[in-house]
């Protein structure tokens, strides 16, 4: 197993800096990749499409994330593409994601900076995409102890239906909840200080957001969580602090 | 009865031991297809103050165009994909299910509550130009969708009630249709959407629709009666007390109701003040004169000015049309703008309504006749002009009509006042033994005669079907008769429904046996009060008599239980039979009833369900199908049909023998 990647999370969006423009339409908006909601998308009437934002000033962007989109069964790829004149004369490949399923996933890559950003979608035929972030991914520095976290669990709410005589009839299963109470040690109240409080008075505290435990090693195990609204820091010693944080999404 | 509609991927998953249940709402709501300021839209206004595409946001209504859009709303917790314009908004739904009662006739109206959530949003969903305001949308998603949609009542609305597959699968699903009634923001910030079964719409619409029409001129029971002063080929000289004024009796009908010319009837084409002579429109065919008796009637009243287009053209309709002015009912043949005519005087005091005098200004009120009619003719036409698509209207009303409901049950009936659908054809029904009710998954209003029937039967028991501890047993004494009563053939079709005297004949069952001391020792009597049947349905009305005599000797219980999804294969209205140690013969053991299910209602885990026994006193059945095993190998459910009895008169079991009407 290659080495752990540290916990994850993607939340910042380029693309909600201004109105994004797509290249056509044929259901939803452009818009609606930008609110983390599985229930809102959009699909362009024709390939290839670009959706494009203007961020009025350089802005940095290191990640992509897809959630709820159906890229691969209609065999479309990304790319993430930059530019400082609104893809007159500049047009830079940033990077390129060719999904391998229709499972959630997000690619992460080296920086970069401009304030044009696309997304180009190529492929057969128009996908439909409910969530799509690119911005400045939020890793965490130190990994989840093993032991505590559970990736893996499942709270299932359901009816079994029994007879009068004691036959099982049929089970009814409402719906199946992953939730999780991480847990941080030694983690720089620095960093809680500069990237962490920043990021959850920006979105964390309010917004539904994704969150991948290791996307090295189980790179399609990305969640779309929420928070309780709280998380707990504190401190171990002058530097660090234990870092607690409850997340809660549907399985 | 219509089948629950079903799919081969329904039909599996229903089988499957486990599931993962989802509701989604789906409503049809109005909007334009315009595009603001292109043709045909003629709005002109800057950009950023567009319209919302509709009704009651349209800057140019005459060109508005109507059309749909759906939006659907998802259970909670249910990850759909992306592909699927689905929003999770649905919190829960609280169901009032259709509830046939038997002896009621029409089945109390499905009521479905639904909670969904309220939430800020973009509004790219339902504003076609939210990318060009100058401001993004502010407030709520169902504040915004409220403020800009007036016009949703009555518009169609589903309750898709399935199951959650990858892929996601429609086929899944079984749709209730249902029409919306109001949609509200609660206190928590909740909206509450209430949808109602398109019967509704049956009881808010009357029949005959109210019209308001005045009789500009006296309208008399008698212009002038006297002897003739004398006749001639095509003329009659009028009494000596006739108006001197010419044309006068231009347009009236002068009748010979004595002496010589008896029955002789002629419109009267012009008449002289001066001589009182009038000519009729055709030659005599026998010549009046002095010994005739006369008498003149009006043919015609002139209604309020532009008003005539309120009432029924019969040469549009194709039906006999009758107006009620006063206590008289009469039926007119032609309408011309606003006059309203008649061919003879006969065609006043119809339906046994006595013709009078009738002042200026009197209402002139359509009404709504039926000419001996089918059932199925009467019931459809009540459903129909109440706002019921005809295409929403199941086959079984014509067929069932047909089956148990002849010539013997035609109604000759005329309505002389806007009155309820709904309380119209609940009569009818209750007065028939037959039940109507709106089938949210079939999508039609269903009707059943409460007779036996064929088709498949699911068993439900103990074992395999009823879930542990949702079975009870409710006797309803209160539902046992010990005689029946009809008053029917009514005198007058305006007089007071409720009064027995205003009927011309009753019939009478009394249950000697029920009412004895040894039995039920008391008097429960059934009264029916028919505006609908005359003497010449004498033989249908003794036979429902009969029959409800017969199925209320007995108290009726009522089965209320839960089963799982996979036994949810038949709708409300269909045959079950149900066996269950709380319900037992004399000696202990299980007894299994046949039962009438009066409702379902899908809660996605499981299914409540209410069931009525049947309780017919006979055993009268539809005979065998061939290939059925002799009567002492037949299983309950086989049972149901008609087997012949041994010689000595009962069956072999010792019970008594069906019985073949």
């Amino acid at each position: 197993m290659a080495t752990p990647k540290f916990p994850f999370i993607a939340y910042d969006n380029r693309l909600a800096d201004a109105i994004p423009v797509a290249s056509s339409t044929a259901s939803g908006a452009a818009i609606n990749l930008t609110d983390f909601r599985p229930y809102t998308n959009w699909k362009p009437a024709t390939l290839p499409a670009t959706i494009t934002v203007d961020c009025g000033v350089e802005k940095s962007v290191d990640y992509l994330a897809m959630f709820n989109h159906d890229l691969f069964s209609n065999g479309c790829a990304v790319e993430v593409r930059g530019s400082t004149d609104n893809f007159v004369s500049s047009n830079v490949l940033v990077a390129t994601l060719t999904p391998a399923s229709d499972a959630p996933s997000i690619l992460n890559f080296t920086s970069a900076s401009y304030r044009y950003w696309r997304l180009a979608i190529s492929g057969t035929t128009q996908p439909t995409l409910s969530i799509a972030s690119l911005g400045v991914g939020l890793e965490f520095p130190t990994g989840l102890p093993y032991g505590s976290f559970d990736a893996l669990s499942r709270k299932v709410f359901a009816q079994v239906n029994i007879s009068v005589e004691g036959l099982p009839l049929g089970k009814a299963v409402m719906f199946e909840q992953w939730r999780q109470a991480l847990r941080f040690s030694v983690v720089a109240t620095a960093w809680i200080r500069s990237a962490l409080i920043p990021a959850w008075t920006a979105h964390l505290r309010d917004k539904p957001f994704l969150f991948a435990h290791d996307m090295t090693n189980y790179p399609s195990e990305i969640r779309l969580v929420q928070t309780d609204g709280n998380f707990g820091a504190p401190s171990e010693t002058a530097v660090y602090s234990t870092l607690s944080l409850s997340l809660k999404g549907l399985v | 009865m219509s089948a629950i509609p079903t799919t081969p991927q329904r039909d599996a998953a229903l089988a499957a031991f486990s599931k993962r249940p989802c509701s989604v709402l789906r409503m049809e709501i109005d909007r334009c297809s315009n595009t603001y300021g292109l043709s045909p839209c003629t709005a002109s206004g800057a950009v950023g103050t567009e319209c919302y595409n509709t009704y009651f946001t349209c800057q140019d209504k005459a060109n508005y165009t109507k059309s749909t859009q759906v939006m659907q709303f998802v259970s909670r917790g249910i990850n759909a994909p992306a592909s699927e314009a689905l929003r999770p908004y649905l919190l829960n739904s609280v169901s009032a299910p259709v509830m046939i009662d038997i002896d009621e006739g029409l089945a109390a109206r499905s009521v479905v509550s639904l909670k969904l959530a309220d939430e800020p949003d973009n509004d790219s969903w339902q504003d076609p130009y939210w990318a060009t305001r100058p401001t993004p949308a502010q407030g709520l998603f169902w504040t915004r969708f409220l403020a800009r949609n007036k016009n949703y009542y009555g518009r169609t609305a589903y309750l898709r009630r399935g199951f959650v597959a990858e892929p996601w699968d429609w086929g899944l699903f079984l749709d209730e249709r249902y029409i919306i009634d109001t949609i509200g923001i609660e206190s928590s910030g909740q909206v509450r959407v209430v949808l109602k079964d398109p019967l509704k719409l049956v009881d808010n619409n009357t029949i005959p629709l109210p019209t308001s029409g005045a009789i500009q001129s006296e309208l008399l029971a008698l212009v002038l009666a006297g002897f003739a002063a004398g006749g001639g080929a095509s003329t009659v000289t009028l009494p000596t007390d006739a108006q001197p004024i010419d044309e006068y009796y231009t347009g009236m009908e002068v009748y010979i109701y004595a002496g010589v010319g008896t029955g002789q009837k002629r419109v009267i084409s012009s008449y002289v003040g001066a001589t009182r002579v009038a000519t009729v429109s055709v030659a005599w065919s026998v010549t009046p004169d002095t010994s005739s008796a006369i008498r003149v009637g009006q043919l015609q009243i002139t209604l309020t000015a532009g008003l005539g287009t309120q009432y029924t053209n019969p040469a549009t309709s194709g039906k006999n049309e009758y107006i009620r002015i006063g206590k008289e009912i009469i039926r007119y043949t032609a309408i011309s703008g606003d006059v309203l005519s008649w061919p003879d005087t006969s065609y006043r005091g119809q339906f046994g309504s006595v013709i009078e005098d009738h002042d200026i200004d009197e209402s002139a009120q359509l009404c709504r006749a039926f000419i001996d009619q089918p059932i199925a003719n009467v019931v459809t036409d009540l459903l129909t002009e109440s706002g019921i698509d005809a295409a929403m209207i199941s086959n079984d009303v014509a067929n069932e009509g047909e089956i148990w409901y002849g010539p013997i049950f035609n109604i000759t009936a005329c309505i002389s006042s806007p009155e309820s659908a709904s309380k119209m054809l609940a009569e009818i029904l209750k007065q028939i033994d037959a039940v109507m009710w709106w089938s949210p998954q079939v999508q039609k209003v269903e009707f059943k005669a409460i007779m036996p029937s064929i088709g498949n039967v699911i068993a439900l028991n103990d074992e395999s079907g009823i879930i542990q501890g949702s079975m009870s047993v409710k006797t309803l004494d209160n539902l046992r008769v010990t005689q029946v009563s009809a008053n029917y053939s009514l005198g007058d079709a305006t007089a007071n429904l409720g009064e027995p005297r205003s009927y011309l004949k009753t019939d009478v069952l009394v249950n000697i046996d029920a009412q004895s001391a040894n039995e039920y020792g008391d008097v429960k009597p059934f009264i029916i009060n028919s505006r609908w049947f005359g003497v010449q349905n004498a033989v249908g009305i003794m036979a429902v008599l009969g029959r409800k005599a017969n199925r209320r000797y007995h108290a009726p219980k009522l089965f209320t239980f839960k089963v799982d999804p996979k036994d949810y294969t038949s709708a409300t209205g269909s045959i079950v039979f149900v066996s269950s140690r709380k319900h037992v013969e004399v000696d202990g053991s299980i007894k299994p009833e046949s039962c009438f299910i009066v409702s379902t209602d899908d809660k996605g885990t499981h299914i409540d369900m209410s069931a009525r026994s049947m309780n017919f006193s006979s055993r009268y059945a539809y005979i065998a199908p061939n290939g059925y095993p002799d009567y002492p190998s037949a299983t309950d459910e086989q049972r149901l049909y008609a087997f012949i009895a041994g010689s000595g008169g009962i069956m072999s079991d010792s019970s008594e023998p069906y019985l073949i009407i």
